[in-house]
C-alpha cells in the first residue's frame, strides 16, 4: 500500500516536470503537430526507449514469468522476436515511414494503394491496437492487486487514470521522456531485484536453481534453445503471429514517426531492441526460480513468480520491482491509446472531415479520443477476462498489410488485387475461427490464424496483383518525380510531393 | 552464476540480431550508390 503511494506520488511529480519540460521546449522550437508527433523532432534514445516500452507490456510481464515457469529459458524467443520486430520496424518499416514523411500506416497503405485499402488498414489496426490496450487495462489491474490486495477492479482504474495523464498533458514527447527517465529506474530495479533474489534463494545462490533442473533431467529447461519439438511449436508459430503484424503495427511505428530524420529511426533501433529484449530476461528467471521451490510451484505458474517476490524480497525491493512491472505496462497503455487516436484523427477525422483542421483542433480531438479509447478499454478490460487470445487472433487481420507494403514499395500497386486478398483473407479467417471447417479439413489445432491470413496474402495477394491492372512501384513514382524535379530546376522533398 | 550467464547470452542474441540489420542496411545503401534515397 505504502509502495503504490510513493510509486502515485513519483508520477505525478515526473508527469508534471516533464510536461513543463515539453512545453517550454515547445515555445523554444516553434516545431508544429507537436501532440501526435512531437513536432518531428524526437532524438534517437526517445524513439528508441519509447519504440522499446510500447511493445513490452503485461505480457512481458506476466506472460513470460508463467512461461518461464513452465518451459525455462526457451521462453527468450518471445522477447527475441519482439527485438527482430524492433529491427524491422526501425531499419525497414520505420525508416519507410518516417522517409516519406508520413505519420500512420493507414496513411502509408492509402497513399501507396489508395482510399479503400487505407480504410482496410485502419478497421484491422484499430482492432488490434485496442485489443492491445484492453491487455494492457488487464495486466495493470492485476499487478496492482498482486502487489496491494486491491481489487482488479479498483486497479484498472487507478492505473488507467495513471496511464491517461502519461500521454494527456503533452502527448508523444511526454510519454518519450517519462520513458527515458523510466527505463533507468526500471532496470535499476530489476538488476538490484535479480542480485537480491540470487541471495534469498535456497542455498544463497542460483546453484539450488541449476541443480534442481540438472537433477530432475530438466537440463533442456537452461538451455536457450530448449528442445525441438518446443522450438517448432512454440517459437516458429509464435513468430509468424507477431512478427508481420506487430511490423506494421501503428503503435510500434508511431515513435519513429515522429523521429527527427530516417538515420535517427535507425540508430534509436540500437537502443531499442536490448531495452526491449532483456527485460524478459528478468522476468523468465523469476518464474524459472520459482519452480524449483516446492512452496512457490504448488501455486502454479499464473501465482509463483509474483508470490515468490513478495515472499523472499525486502518490501522496498518488492516496491522497487512494482514500480518496474507498473512503469513497463502504464508506457504501452499510454502509447497505444495515443496511437489509436491519432488514427481516429488523421485518418479519419482530418482526411474524410476537415482537411483544414488547425493544429488546436485537432489536439483536441485526439485528446477526446484518448480518454474515450483508455476509459472503454479499461471497462471492457474487467468483463473480458480471455482477452490474450483475442488479441492473437486480432493481429492475424492484420498482418496481410505488411507483405501489401513491400509489394506496393517496390512491385506493383493493385488497389484491387489488395482489397480482394485481404478481404477473402478475413473472411478465411473468421470461417476458421467460428466454424467446425478446421476439424473438417484435418487440422488438430485452430490457432494457425496468422498462418491462414498470412499464406492466403501470399499466394493470392501474387496472383492478383501480378494479373490486375495497377500503377507502378511507389519507389519508380518518386525516381521519375525527382528526375522531372531536378530538369525543372526544383527542389524535391517527400513532404512536398506528400502534400501535393 | 546461472543468471549471468543466461543474461550474457541474451544481450549477445539482442546486439547481434542489430549488428544483422545494420549489416542489411549498410549493403543495400552501398548497392544504391552509397546514397540516402
Amino acid at each position: 500500500m505504502t509502495a503504490l503511494l510513493v510509486i502515485g506520488i513519483y508520477l505525478i511529480v515526473i508527469i508534471a516536470g516533464v510536461t513543463v519540460y515539453v512545453k517550454k521546449q515547445e515555445a523554444k522550437l516553434h516545431t508544429t503537430d507537436n501532440f501526435m508527433m512531437g513536432g518531428k523532432t524526437m532524438s534517437a534514445p526517445v524513439v528508441g526507449v519509447t519504440m522499446a516500452l510500447t511493445i513490452l507490456g503485461a505480457v512481458h510481464v506476466f506472460g513470460l514469468m508463467e512461461m518461464g515457469f513452465m518451459m525455462g529459458a526457451v521462453t527468450m524467443w518471445f522477447p527475441f522476436i519482439h527485438v527482430v520486430i524492433i529491427c524491422i520496424a526501425g531499419f525497414v518499416t520505420g525508416a519507410w515511414l518516417r522517409r516519406y514523411g508520413l505519420d500512420t500506416i493507414p496513411e502509408f497503405v492509402g497513399r501507396l494503394f489508395g482510399p479503400y485499402m487505407r480504410v482496410m488498414c485502419i478497421m484491422a489496426t484499430v482492432l488490434v491496437v485496442w485489443g492491445f490496450l484492453t491487455l494492457e487495462c488487464q495486466g495493470l489491474g492485476i499487478v496492482v492487486k498482486s502487489f496491494s490486495g486491491w481489487s482488479i477492479t479498483t486497479g484498472i482504474f487507478i492505473s488507467a487514470i495513471a496511464g491517461l495523464l502519461y500521454v494527456l498533458l503533452a502527448g508523444v514527447k511526454e510519454i518519450g521522456y517519462i520513458n527515458t527517465i523510466n527505463t533507468v529506474i526500471m532496470y535499476a530495479g530489476l538488476i538490484v531485484g535479480i542480485i537480491m533474489l540470487g541471495y534469498a534463494l535456497p542455498g544463497g545462490n542460483w546453484d539450488a536453481v541449476n541443480a534442481f533442473y540438472k537433477n530432475t533431467d530438466k537440463e533442456w529447461m537452461m538451455s536457450l534453445m530448449g528442445t525441438a519439438t518446443i522450438m517448432k511449436t512454440f517459437t516458429l508459430s509464435l513468430s509468424l503471429s507477431v512478427l508481420f503484424s506487430q511490423s506494421v503495427n501503428q503503435t510500434l511505428l508511431h515513435a519513429t514517426a515522429g523521429a527527427k530524420d530516417e538515420k535517427t529511426v535507425k540508430r534509436s533501433t540500437w537502443i531499442a531492441a536490448p531495452v526491449n529484449g532483456m527485460f524478459g530476461c528478468f522476468t523468465v528467471a523469476i518464474g524459472f526460480a520459482a519452480s524449483t521451490i516446492p512452496e512457490f510451484a504448488e501455486l502454479g505458474p499464473k501465482l509463483a513468480g509474483t508470490s515468490m517476490i513478495i515472499a523472499l524480497l525486502p518490501g522496498w525491493v518488492v516496491g522497487w520491482l512494482l514500480a518496474s512491472f507498473i512503469a513497463a505496462i502504464i508506457s504501452s497503455f499510454a502509447m497505444h491509446s495515443l496511437a489509436t487516436a491519432t488514427i481516429f484523427v488523421k485518418d479519419i477525422y482530418v482526411d474524410r472531415y476537415n482537411p483544414l483542421a488547425t493544429e488546436k483542433q485537432q489536439t483536441l480531438m485526439v485528446r477526446i479520443f484518448i480518454v474515450l479509447l483508455g476509459g472503454s478499454a479499461s471497462v471492457i478490460a474487467i468483463w473480458l477476462p480471455t482477452i490474450l487470445a483475442a488479441v492473437g487472433w486480432v493481429s492475424s487481420f492484420l498482418a496481410p498489410f505488411f507483405f501489401f507494403l513491400f509489394a506496393g514499395l517496390y512491385w506493383k500497386r493493385s488497389q484491387a488485387a489488395g482489397v480482394i486478398t485481404i478481404a477473402v483473407a478475413w473472411i478465411a479467417n473468421i470461417m476458421w475461427s467460428f466454424t467446425n471447417l478446421w476439424e473438417t479439413l484435418g487440422f488438430s489445432t485452430q490457432d494457425v490464424y496468422a498462418y491462414l491470413t498470412v499464406g492466403i496474402t501470399v499466394v493470392l495477394g501474387t496472383i492478383l496483383t501480378f494479373a490486375l491492372p495497377g500503377k507502378e512501384a511507389y519507389r519508380k513514382q518518386l525516381a521519375r518525380e525527382k528526375a522531372l524535379a531536378a530538369a525543372e530546376g526544383r527542389e524535391f522533398t517527400y513532404e512536398t510531393f506528400k502534400a501535393a | 552464476m546461472f543468471f549471468w550467464g543466461f543474461f550474457f547470452e541474451s544481450l549477445a542474441v539482442c546486439i547481434g540480431c542489430c549488428v544483422v540489420f545494420q549489416v542489411i542496411d549498410f549493403i543495400v545503401t552501398k548497392a544504391k550508390g552509397g546514397r540516402a534515397e
